[in-house]
C-alpha cells in the first residue's frame, strides 16, 4: 500500500495536489514507527522474568 | 505539509527528500512510544490488584508476630551479609526481636549438615522428629487463594507464571518452600530463569502471608539498596 503511494508521489509532476498521499503516507510511517516499538517493549516486557 | 514543486520532470528526483520524510515519520513513531512507556502509559502488563483488602485498610495482622520470633531471627539473618546494616527497626511497627540465630542453626550449611543429621539421629535414636505445620504453626493458610506474587522483590511475570505452574499460588505456600526447591524449579525452566536467586523469597512471603507490608517494603528496601554493589 505505501510502495503504490510512494509510486504515485514520484511520478507526479506537480507535488501541490500530492499533499493527501504524502501525509497518508507519513501517517503510515509514523504507525508503523510506533507499533514496532510498542511490539517490542511488549516482547521485552514478556521475556523480563 | 509545504508543496514541493519541481521544474524538470517528475518527483523521482525528490525522492531521497521523501524517503528521508518516511524515515522521520517512523522514528518519530518510536519515540512517541517510547516516551508514552517512559510515562507508564503504555507497554505496560497491568499489575492485579492485591488479593487482601488490608494492603489499603491498613489492617493489624491477625498474628502476633510474638507467636514465632525465632522465625523473623533465623531469615532476616540467613539472608543478609554479616557486613550488612540491620534495617533500621520500624516505629510503632510490631516488636521483632533480631538475635543472632543459634549454633545448631549453622549445621544447615552444606559441609556440616552431614553431621548434624548424624547428631540428630544420636540424639533421638534413628527417629527423626517430624516438624510441625509451619503453617499452622504462625498461623498462615494456604486456603488456595491466589496471591500476586509480583509483589515481591525478584519475582516477574514470568517467573510468578512458572511458580504457578509448580503449585505455588499464594504466598503462605511460598513461604513453606526451602531455597533449594526453588532453585530446583527454577532450574528446571530453563536458562532464562538459572540467574535468578530465590533465598529471600520465603521470607518475603512469609511477610506477605502475615499481612505485615510495611516490614515487607522495610525488607525489600534493604534487599534493594542496603545491599554492597
Amino acid at each position: 500500500m505505501i510502495n503504490d503511494l510512494y509510486q504515485q508521489v514520484i511520478q507526479r509532476q506537480d507535488m501541490s495536489s500530492a499533499g493527501l498521499e504524502v501525509i497518508i503516507m507519513l501517517v503510515v510511517a509514523y504507525v508503523l514507527g510506533f507499533l514496532f516499538c510498542y511490539v517490542r517493549a511488549r516482547r521485552d516486557e514478556e521475556n523480563q522474568p | 505539509m509545504t508543496p514541493m514543486s519541481s521544474i524538470a520532470g517528475t518527483f523521482g528526483s525528490a525522492s531521497l527528500t521523501i524517503i528521508l520524510l518516511l524515515l522521520a515519520a517512523f522514528l518519530a513513531g518510536m519515540l512517541s512510544c517510547q516516551l508514552l512507556k517512559l510515562l507508564g502509559i503504555c507497554c505496560r502488563r497491568p499489575r492485579r490488584a492485591a488479593t487482601t483488602e488490608s494492603v489499603y485498610l491498613n489492617v493489624e495482622p491477625e498474628i502476633e508476630p510474638e507467636a514465632s520470633p525465632q522465625m523473623y531471627t533465623r531469615s532476616i539473618y540467613s539472608e543478609t551479609p554479616a557486613s550488612a546494616p540491620k534495617p533500621p527497626p520500624s516505629p510503632g511497627g510490631p516488636r521483632i526481636e533480631l538475635r543472632k540465630p543459634a549454633p545448631l542453626v549453622e549445621a544447615e550449611s552444606t559441609a556440616g549438615r552431614s553431621s548434624f543429621e548424624s547428631r540428630v539421629k544420636e540424639m533421638t535414636g534413628g527417629n527423626t522428629p517430624v516438624a510441625p505445620d509451619f503453617r499452622t504453626e504462625i498461623g498462615m493458610r494456604d486456603d488456595g487463594q491466589e496471591d500476586d506474587l509480583t509483589r515481591l522483590e525478584g519475582i516477574g511475570p514470568n517467573t510468578e507464571k512458572l511458580l504457578n505452574e509448580a503449585g505455588i499460588r499464594n504466598y503462605a505456600r511460598l513461604a513453606t518452600m526451602s531455597r533449594d526447591d526453588l532453585r530446583r524449579i527454577l532450574e528446571a525452566a530453563g536458562s532464562q530463569f538459572k540467574m535468578q536467586d530465590p533465598k529471600s523469597w520465603p521470607y518475603q512471603a512469609e511477610l506477605a502471608a502475615r499481612n505485615n507490608w510495611d516490614r515487607l517494603r522495610e525488607y525489600q528496601e534493604f534487599l534493594l539498596h542496603g545491599r554492597t554493589r
